[in-house]
């Protein structure tokens, strides 16, 4: 380990091991990739088996939706990089609001993304309904993946957003500052990871139409 | 992790949001203009892993972050690479 716990980011109140905590986080995110990839591959061998049926009923979701929700989380993560950025030059208030700015913006991705499933639903399109079951085989595949996949992402969305909303208080009263803001980079790192995964469910779930 | 990460100027998280957003609307149209495994396979997932490598390397200042971290997403993906190789060997030649 280099001496990075001594070069002015370690406080006198305890010891914080940067490195420490940082490569804490980039394992943790690794075991959450591994967790949508397990999702990734099980849509890969349903999808080279239900060609067709993932076709069809890829194009029964809104593109439009779904470009504007990728849309959407992209620039929620500019905000989040920029909050850290902010903090880095001791900007307390940016920091504070671009986080909020984040949160906002999640939560319209959430608000978009209820609208979507609430089109599905109205249509009798759900996990175990009726109308899913009389449908072919890879179209009802395709839409357990989809409720499945896109439904654990949003409660990471959730997640995501109820950190950094913890974060923004303690940025906002000087818990978390320029020279000690590991749980602020720690936390817009889960978020940003978020982005990424969604970043592959888009064109996975959308553009195969 | 390096002194550069704590003074990466506001302005190049903004061009790399833009990179995101024109390849956004890349991969949509991608996907239109190419029929069959091109534009629905091939170009979104490359389009996407583009998105993804900025994402990482920028926004979460892997670019500017010493080699034992780097090390955990090359993991992630040589790891998900053998799987989906050894699954794709199974199913598409059943």
């Amino acid at each position: 380990m280099t001496s990075d716990g001594f070069d002015g980011r370690e406080r006198e109140k305890g010891h914080r091991d940067y490195t420490g905590s940082k490569l804490g986080m980039w394992l943790f995110l690794a075991t959450e990739v591994f967790f949508f990839a397990a999702l990734f591959l099980l849509y890969a061998a349903y999808r080279l088996r239900y060609a067709e049926g993932f076709r069809q009923a890829s194009s029964s979701l809104s593109l439009f939706a779904g470009t504007v929700n990728t849309a959407v989380l992209i620039t929620s993560s500019l905000t989040a990089a920029l909050s850290v950025a902010a903090i880095r030059r001791g900007r307390k208030n940016h920091s504070t609001l671009l986080l909020l700015t984040t949160v906002g913006l999640g939560a319209v991705f959430l608000v978009n993304k209820y609208f979507e499933w609430q089109d599905k639903f109205s249509h009798g399109i759900y996990p175990d309904s009726a109308v899913l079951a009389g449908l072919g085989g890879g179209e009802s595949v395709f839409y357990g993946l989809y409720f499945f996949t896109t439904g654990m992402h949003a409660l990471h969305v959730i997640g995501g957003v109820a950190l950094l909303c913890l974060v923004a208080a303690l940025v906002y009263t000087g818990r978390v500052d320029g020279q000690d803001s590991i749980r602020l980079e720690n936390s817009v790192l889960y978020w940003h990871l978020v982005d990424v995964i969604w970043i592959y469910i888009f064109p996975l779930f959308y553009l195969i139409g | 992790m390096s002194e550069e990460s704590r003074t990466l100027r506001y302005g190049a998280y903004v061009l790399v949001w833009a990179g995101l957003l024109i390849l956004t609307l890349l991969t949509v149209a991608a996907s239109r203009a190419f029929a069959g495994v091109l534009g629905h396979v091939a170009l979104p997932l490359l389009i996407a892993t583009v998105k993804a490598g900025l994402v990482v390397f920028f926004f979460m200042h892997l670019k500017y972050e010493r080699g034992i971290f780097r090390s955990i997403p090359l993991a992630v993906v040589l790891v998900f690479m053998v799987l989906f190789l050894f699954l794709f060997s199974d199913v598409a030649f059943r």
